[in-house]
């Protein structure tokens, strides 16, 4: 039992199933839209990890005569476009299923025969902001990386990007974009206003939800963790997203297992 | 032994147990902010209204759990910790050792007891027969012989009859509130919380209607005692249907800290609040029968054997509303022909009809309305479906708060009025809502006690309150 002034919520409770998850509410898109989309994206990020012996955001450059040398060498193993694809299903495997929550509530607020619509058009503005951010995000990754290349410190780099992170969970600025999730619109007026609405919601949503993943999702970039780590990850930042009061330093303790467990793979490298 | 509290309006002549809790108000506001138990330091529990924070006290103050699973555990732990900080003040007085909290039964049939919806005769003046300041005052609505303006349908207790604690879809109300975690201010409340329980609140005013100011007021501490009263009533209404929340959430992994009487932490979960006789003094209601021991129960929310039905949308309003005026008027589009219930042979008509008032936002306190509705170009006069309680709107339209600045939702039963209107038939048409604004009355200041500091007042601005959207659903 959890024990505060302000009252806490254990963290295990988040591994219990949410109440929405019920016979009468899996028929709906909304649940179907954000898992299938996860699961293409996990499919495919394997296929490709089986495929190309790992994927190129899971690999960390060796020691390097310099910066732009670094920043040569990492785009001529993994061209920008591979990366940038490989980013587009990370996001896709990783962030759909955090969409989820809001996009019950959206679906419940449409009319039946646009449910499905609305929540596609949804689920589609969030992973456009998402994969829109990749350019930036694998820009910033490659510089940071050819940093601790050119200092030969690539696993410092990693811990201090792991380290920011974890700062970031416990900043003002996460914790109030978290409590803007649980903002659902109530869509209104004709079917083009309500499913236009609906995208410009995903909009909002996903650059809501690059505040308070994006950090994270940065650092375990930096650090080039496998998949087993981006799973891992994944698990924490739903359950996060589905505990009736997320605590940011049970969310900082796990994000840090997960991320010192990322870095601890590129100190130890051989 | 368990105290037993009573209905102030049936305290026997010459009973003294509002003299006592008059002048224990009066010891406790002069106690020390920094005192737990002083009157000042518990009432910023509930809200706090501009008092400079205190180190020693980190999340002690704002405490209050409204639009949350927790409004009524957290409050019956609130009003026990309260109970017992008066009743050492009043055995330090040389009052009696067995002191309770009455409650005010403003539901009452007029007929038994005509004042019932007026203020309890010891709140209503400024002073004393012999000329001294009643510490039972407080700035409220003028309220001309204890009349506050409660009307029938304000103090309605339909929430009696809602079968699940929690309601199995996120956008019911069921009795107590949605599954939440600690939430000083949320979106959705449980019925009993949206009436009577905000009614009343808005409808007294001034302290009253301002979650910051409202626990100043010694009239809060027996309206919320009637709370408390009705949640035992609704348990003991029906013991198989009308269960408490069994999820180890609700009943363990969310621990409140509140002082006792003697100014030490009182830490507690919901489950320390199921039963009444074991909570801190223990206490029980006059009028409450003896719990109900049912062989076999296993707890629950929902309705035996009949799994609860998705509400799903039949008809919306096209944009937001803003009340602005003494009546707003708007449509709703019915388009029952796209609801499941009439393209499924298996569901050939709802049972439930609810109207929804989704995203109602605001600022500062405004007033409470009055929501009725009927037809577009009928003759028929409007029927009237409920009350809009605005009790800490600003709160939940704060962007930086719990809910992210949501606002509040509110959730109106209207299954006799879709019956009579013919909303379930598809051909169904338009219907018009209209919100007219219940009467404001100006606020009677009043000092509390000579020589103490009035209030800080909380910084509210100018009111204003949108109603995101009118939707209309079908169960």
């Amino acid at each position: 039992m959890a024990m505060a002034g302000a009252g806490t919520t254990a963290p295990n409770d988040a591994l219990r199933p949410p109440a929405f998850i019920n016979g009468a509410a899996l028929a709906n898109p909304a649940l179907g839209g954000p898992l299938t989309v996860s699961v293409l994206g996990w499919t495919v990020l394997v296929a490709w990890s089986l495929a190309a012996g790992g994927l190129a955001l899971c690999t960390t450059p060796g020691p390097s005569a310099g910066f732009m040398t670094s920043v040569r060498e990492q785009l001529y193993l993994a061209p920008p476009a591979r990366q940038i694809a490989e980013w587009g299903a990370m996001a896709m495997a990783m962030m759909a299923p955090l969409a989820l929550p809001a996009l019950v509530q959206l679906s419940a607020r449409c009319y039946r025969p646009l449910r499905l619509p609305a929540v596609l058009m949804a689920l589609a503005g969030f992973l456009v902001v998402w994969c829109g951010i990749g350019l930036p995000a694998l820009a910033l990754t490659v510089a940071a990386r050819a940093v601790g290349s050119a200092f030969d410190a690539v696993g410092t780099v990693a811990l201090l990007a792991a380290m920011a992170a974890l700062l970031w969970c416990r900043s003002r600025v996460r914790i109030r974009a978290q409590r803007r999730c649980h903002v659902v619109p109530a869509p209104a007026g004709s079917a083009a206003r309500i499913i236009g609405g609906s995208g410009l919601y995903g909009l909002r949503l996903g650059l809501t939800c690059t505040v308070i993943c994006g950090p994270a999702m940065l650092a375990l970039s930096v650090a080039g963790a496998g998949l087993p780590l981006m799973l891992a990850l994944t698990h924490i930042l739903l359950a996060e997203r589905l505990m009736p009061s997320p605590r940011p330093g049970h969310s900082a303790l796990a994000l840090g297992v997960v991320l010192l467990t990322a870095c601890a793979g590129v100190l130890l490298a051989p | 032994m368990a105290r037993i509290r009573r209905s102030v309006y049936d305290l026997p002549a010459g009973d003294d147990t509002l003299d006592w809790y008059r002048r224990a108000v009066e010891v406790l506001w002069q106690e020390p902010i920094s005192r737990p138990t002083s009157w000042r330091f518990m009432g910023a529990v509930h809200g706090n209204p501009n008092f400079p924070p205190l180190p020693d006290f980190p999340g002690s103050w704002d405490q209050c759990q409204h639009q949350t699973w927790f409004f009524l555990p957290w409050h019956r732990g609130y009003l026990a910790t309260f109970e017992a900080a008066v009743a050492r003040t009043v055995r330090q007085l040389g009052g009696p050792d067995e002191w309770a909290l009455p409650y005010w039964n403003y539901s009452e049939d007029r007929t038994i007891n005509p004042e019932a919806r007026f203020l309890p005769p010891a709140f209503r003046e400024q002073t004393l027969p012999d000329g001294t300041n009643n510490a039972l005052f407080a700035p409220r609505q003028f309220a001309p012989g204890g009349d506050v303006g409660l009307r029938d349908q304000d103090v309605s207790l339909a929430a009696l009859n809602e079968f699940e604690f929690t309601p199995a879809f996120s956008f019911g109300s069921g009795f107590g509130g949605p599954r939440t975690g600690f939430s000083h201010f949320g979106q959705s409340n449980g019925e009993l919380e949206r009436a009577p329980h905000n009614v009343v609140h808005g409808r007294i005013g001034g302290w009253m209607g301002n979650p910051n100011t409202a626990a100043f007021d010694p009239i809060f501490w027996l309206h919320h005692c009637n709370i408390d009263r009705l949640w035992e009533e609704w348990r003991h209404a029906d013991p198989q249907q009308h269960t408490n929340p069994t999820d180890g959430l609700w009943l363990n992994d969310v621990t409140f800290r509140l002082h006792d009487a003697d100014d030490r932490p009182f830490d507690f979960t919901s489950a320390d609040m199921v039963d009444t006789t074991q909570v801190m003094h223990g206490y029980t209601y006059d009028t409450i029968p003896q719990p109900i021991v049912v062989a076999g129960l296993q707890g629950g929310t929902e309705m035996s054997g009949i799994p609860p039905l998705e509400p799903e949308l039949a008809g919306a309003s096209e944009g937001a509303i803003r009340l602005d005026g003494a009546r707003t008027t708007s449509r709703v589009v019915m388009q029952a022909a796209k609801t499941r219930s009439f393209t499924e042979s298996a569901l050939p008509t709802p049972e439930r009809t609810y109207l929804r008032l989704e995203n109602v936002v605001g600022k500062g306190v405004p007033a409470d309305f009055d929501v009725l509705v009927d037809l577009e170009g009928d003759s028929e006069p409007p029927l009237v479906v409920g009350v809009l309680a605005t009790f800490g709107i600003a709160k939940a339209s704060d962007p930086d708060a719990e809910h992210g600045g949501g606002g509040l939702t509110q959730v109106f039963d209207i299954t006799g009025a879709a019956e009579r209107l013919n909303l379930t038939t598809e051909d169904a048409p338009l219907l018009r809502v209209t919100f007219e604004r219940v009467e404001q009355r100006a606020v009677t200041e009043a000092t509390m006690v000579p020589g103490i500091d009035p209030l800080p007042e909380p910084a509210t601005g100018e009111a204003s309150i949108e109603v995101g959207r009118i939707a209309v659903y079908f169960e």
